[in-house]
């Protein structure tokens, strides 16, 4: 079996380590790309979301690499989720490609899927000791990639020289995903913090915090959101995001109490706005920038596919929450088709506005 | 004399301006780009030379539009800043009390909502043109009437005759429909306007807080037309600055003035540069998955900037060299 | 003076709107209901409702628009889902806000929150709620609801024995007989959202264009629950969403049966559910063969000269279809 899944964040850098450790075999798709896009366009029924293109691009391209089984994740709606698998397949064997599906549907007890998993581990030998290690040491792997993405945020916009902090990022992500164990990791750590302090900073600057929100998938993949974070980093602001691989881990398995600006939080700040949560990140979207600004993070700007189903209704309460919190929202409804330009002068004069909200504020 | 350069090029227009010390016009330049921003800029600042009076010397350039990038480059740009901005503060310029500035350019068009001086929020159009000047242009060009003149038919016109449909191809059959049918030119000119008017303001502007005094710039403003169905649409009286459109490079030059004033000389090349051979190549880069289209910016054979790499490698090394 | 509670012509109201008008009706409450559809109403709502959103979204901003000031009270219920296991399309759940935050003086909200995906939500309960906190007894309100329901019930036969659509949502008592039916009649099963098919100005008028020519129409409303359940059973796949789960099961089934020589699907620009069902109808299609079918799909830019012309072609290519299979 040849195993492959979509890219999601660093789930290939988890995935790659415990398949080194326990199997299976990966065959990941290749970095996404403008040629994914294109080829995901392209066989997607009309009116799919951005994801869904994205993901089928993954698909095409990780099946013509050899892979032939395909694992991905599914829901019970109430967005077009929970039919990937279906519509996909479909595109998928119409293309002529041969595969078996594997689907991970949320509605399956734990159980179930403990049992399967342990049925395949005995098949293949594996202790269960060494796949607790084994997820010992990929968990601690993303976590790591994790803490350098937010030390990213942080430094990328004091950098004197473009380009280098996000340079020194790839590395470090090579680094880590490239250790082979626990030993290597730490030195690997090791290395990825001499990097980090040779950067050329300059800490007299005074930035502008936003906060990135809005579905999943957009918030969570460069390639979908237009490289926002890079670029406002560049544009000398702090950035953190709302959605990150550990942290819905933690918010499924009900452990992240102690976290202030947890998404169970966020959903809660936005009960005033939205009584009900109707699925997926909605909630939370309308949520997390009120919690935010307690930070002192001056702006938000919320990502989306253009059709979501879900997202586009906290689009329309986020109006009346950036009035009511004063804090300005800027919406991205992100689909392929979207010009450079747009997005560059958009998020220049959103910057801009912020630089000059705050210095009236300094005026008084 | 101290005098400000402000230049805004854009997809479909290039305009410059100059201001002296105290904010004052002195003289500005509206020209067509023509898909050739390079020599469009070279070509306005000809013209905008000429017209200088004695003794002025450029201590500030800024640029702005689509091509800012590229006309910083060329000019060497103390200020690059995107078009909302320089609309706006070129708005306030003259209206401190504005608040709502509206703009319809020739292929994109903008809203800037302002409070107290302060840009609060702002709108592009999105997926399409409907709501900019290329629907009027078209239909110009189909009619054979002038976009100058489009203003005294809608004027005339005692009811406009209504168009369906946001996209301009499903405009046209309307209007041709409209036409066959035997209305009144002045009747359907007036109808295009409020189609126009009506695109924008469910497109551009739609969900802003648009609020009193309004001005109305860009391109379009000249067209009394539209200005007299955004009135109507509005039900509030709208205000055509004088130098309407050539804003955005007025709020450039702006910029620049408050950049360089007191932090030392300016970048500017001098006007030298409209003899200059300045040309642009692409480059694609293969060194990584992006694939960026890297566009290298060479004067007189000397490759002399890059820009459009993600990483930044490019850009470092024009640096270097 | 009895209170005034406005019920927006839109979305779900296609589909239980016996229901809400007999429940508040028999309660003393006067139900004023937004006019039918057409142009100016529309047209003024469009400037509330969000760009990115469908058609039938969008006019639902009309019709609360338009009704807003006319009523004490708008019924904007909060429906994800009203079937054990299937749900609507989310943006329904959010509807009162995105309504109350874009649309400036509206009146107070009645917007019960059902999710029947759990058992301890029920439509029942959450309509009973609302009718207490507008004063009314416990007794009156189980009475008025089973008054509802019969009437929900009653609306739903009338739909499967074929009466005429336009009919059945007027305000008239007029009893309308389904067409008489023979050898020269095409049937043309007509899929997609209650609020796409029984709203003619949404559809040009479909429904009455399709029966003046002489076309017997088959709705999804039709199949029987077993048949549905059986062909989703089929297809390998459990369907969430409520309505796609009934037009594709209706479209399987009708695909497969004689009764019916072709099938339209209605659908929306941007709509969430559509655009996962009808890849999979489109695809049963072409592995069948057989039978002719066109998908309709309607925004708010689509000219009735469009559909016209393409109804016209599909309907040829059946009557084409069904003579040379009775010359064969």
């Amino acid at each position: 079996m040849k195993l492959t899944v979509p890219h999601l964040g660093h789930m290939d850098i988890f995935l790659r380590a415990m398949s080194r450790r326990i199997g299976p075999e990966f065959i990941f798709p290749p970095k996404t790309s403008p040629r994914t896009l294109l080829l995901g366009t392209k066989y997607s029924p009309e009116s799919t979301c951005l994801p869904f293109k994205f993901i089928l691009g993954n698909f095409i391209e990780a099946l013509e690499k050899g892979a032939d089984t395909i694992a991905m994740i599914s829901d019970r709606g109430p967005c077009r989720l929970g039919m990937y698998d279906v519509v996909m397949q479909q595109i998928l064997k119409d293309l002529g490609f041969q595969f078996d599906w594997i689907t991970m549907d949320d509605t399956r007890l734990w159980s179930d899927y403990l049992i399967r998993f342990n049925r395949e581990r005995k098949k293949r030998g594996v202790s269960v000791w060494d796949t607790l290690q084994a997820l010992r040491f990929s968990w601690k792997k993303v976590r790591l990639c994790e803490a350098i993405e937010k030390s990213v945020h942080k430094i990328r916009p004091l950098e004197v020289k473009r380009g280098e902090t996000t340079r020194v990022q790839t590395d470090c992500f090579k680094l880590i995903d490239e250790a082979s164990d626990f030993r290597e990791l730490v030195l690997s750590h090791q290395q990825c913090l001499e990097k980090f302090n040779r950067i050329e900073k300059d800490d007299s600057r005074n930035l502008l915090k936003v906060l990135i929100t809005g579905e999943g998938y957009m918030v969570i993949n460069p390639h979908a959101n237009q490289e926002i974070e890079r670029r406002l980093g560049e544009m000398g602001v702090e950035v953190t995001r709302t959605m990150w691989f550990t942290s819905q881990i933690t918010y499924a398995l009900h452990l992240d109490f102690l976290n202030p600006r947890s998404k169970r939080n966020a959903i809660k700040a936005s009960r005033p706005y939205l009584k009900h949560n109707i699925g997926g990140e909605c909630s939370a979207s309308i949520g997390y920038p009120i919690l935010y600004k307690k930070d002192g993070y001056e702006g938000a700007i919320q990502v989306l596919p253009l059709v979501c189903m879900l997202e586009a209704v906290a689009k329309n309460i986020l109006f009346r929450v950036s009035q009511e919190h004063d804090i300005p929202i800027l919406t991205f409804s992100l689909n392929e088709n979207l010009a450079e330009t747009m997005i560059a002068t958009r998020l220049s004069a959103f910057v801009d506005l912020l630089q000059e909200r705050r210095e009236r504020k300094k005026n008084g | 004399m101290k005098g400000y350069l402000g230049i805004d090029v854009g997809s479909v227009s290039t305009n410059l301006a100059i201001l002296d010390q105290e904010g004052e016009v002195i003289c500005f330049q509206y020209l067509l780009t023509h898909g050739k921003p390079i020599q469009a800029v070279q070509k306005g600042l000809q013209e905008v030379c000429s017209a200088l009076p004695e003794g002025l010397e450029i201590r500030g350039v800024g640029t702005t539009g689509s091509a800012r990038q590229l006309t910083g480059v060329l000019v060497g740009a103390d200020v690059v800043k995107n078009e909302i901005t320089a609309h706006a503060i070129a708005a306030i310029h003259f209206f401190p009390d504005v608040r709502t500035v509206i703009e319809i350019g020739g292929q994109d068009s903008k809203i800037i909502i302002i409070r107290d001086g302060l840009v609060v929020d702002f709108g592009m159009n999105t997926v399409c043109a409907a709501g900019t000047g290329s629907f009027l242009d078209q239909q110009s060009l189909r009619l054979n009437i002038p976009i100058e003149k489009f203003g005294e038919f809608a004027v005339r016109s005692e009811s406009a005759v209504r168009i369906a449909g946001r996209c301009t191809v499903f405009a046209e059959s309307d209007m041709v429909h409209k036409q066959q049918m035997g209305c009144h030119l002045d009747d359907i000119i007036a109808g295009l306007c409020e189609a126009l008017v009506r695109n924008y303001l469910n497109n551009v502007a739609k969900g802003k807080d648009i609020q009193k005094p309004i001005l109305f710039q860009g391109g379009v403003a000249a067209n009394l037309g539209i200005k007299q169905a955004l009135e109507r649409e509005l039900g509030r009286e709208i205000h055509v600055p004088k130098y309407y459109s050539v804003m955005g490079a007025i709020g450039s030059a702006i910029l620049a003035r408050e950049k360089v004033d007191g932090s030392g000389p300016s970048q500017f090349k001098g006007f030298g540069i409209v003899n200059l051979n300045c040309r642009t190549r692409n480059v694609i880069c293969k060194d990584c998955e992006n694939t960026c289209e890297v566009v290298e910016f060479i004067i007189e054979d000397n490759p002399v900037s890059y820009w459009g790499d993600r990483c930044g490698k490019w850009e470092a090394q024009a640096r270097r060299s | 003076m009895s209170i005034r509670i406005g019920i927006p012509r839109a979305l779900l109201y296609y589909r239980y709107f016996s229901l809400w008008h007999t429940f508040f009706r028999e309660l003393g409450f006067e139900v004023v209901v937004s006019r039918p559809s057409h142009r100016s109403l529309i047209e003024e709502g469009f400037k509330f409702a969000d760009d990115d959103t469908c058609l039938p979204i969008k006019m639902a901003y009309s019709h609360t628009f338009y009704l807003k000031d006319q009523v004490d009270y708008l019924f904007i219920p909060r429906l994800l889902s009203l079937e054990p296991g299937t749900c609507f399309c989310p943006r329904l759940a959010g509807l009162p806000e995105m309504l109350k935050y874009s649309i400036p003086n509206m009146p107070a909200i009645l917007d019960p929150y059902v999710d029947e995906r759990y058992r301890d939500s029920r439509f029942s309960h959450a309509l009973s709620k609302v009718a207490s906190t507008l004063g009314k007894g416990s007794k009156e309100i189980k009475q008025a609801y089973q008054k509802g329901e019969v009437a929900y019930q009653l609306f739903r036969e009338r739909l499967k024995r074929g009466e005429k659509i336009p009919e059945l949502f007027s305000e008239s008592k007029r009893e309308s007989f389904p067409l008489q039916k023979d050898d020269l009649m095409k049937n043309i099963a007509i899929v997609g959202h209650p609020y796409c098919l029984y709203d003619p100005y949404f559809n040009f008028n479909l429904v009455k264009i399709l029966e003046n020519v002489h076309v017997s129409i088959y709705i999804q409303e039709m199949v029987n629950k077993e048949d549905i359940d059986f062909e989703i059973q089929r297809l390998g796949k459990d369907i969430y969403w409520t309505f796609g789960r009934e037009i594709l099961g209706a479209s399987l089934h009708y695909l497969h049966s004689d009764q019916v020589d072709g099938l339209i699907y209605l659908t929306c620009f941007a709509c969430g559910v559509d655009s996962m069902i009808e890849p999979l109808i489109r695809h049963k299609v072409k592995e069948y063969g057989d039978k002719p079918y066109l998908c309709l799909m309607i925004d708010e830019h689509t000219g009735p000269a469009g559909v016209l012309t393409r109804l016209e072609a599909f309907l040829e290519t059946v009557e084409r279809r069904k003579v040379d299979r009775r010359k064969a």
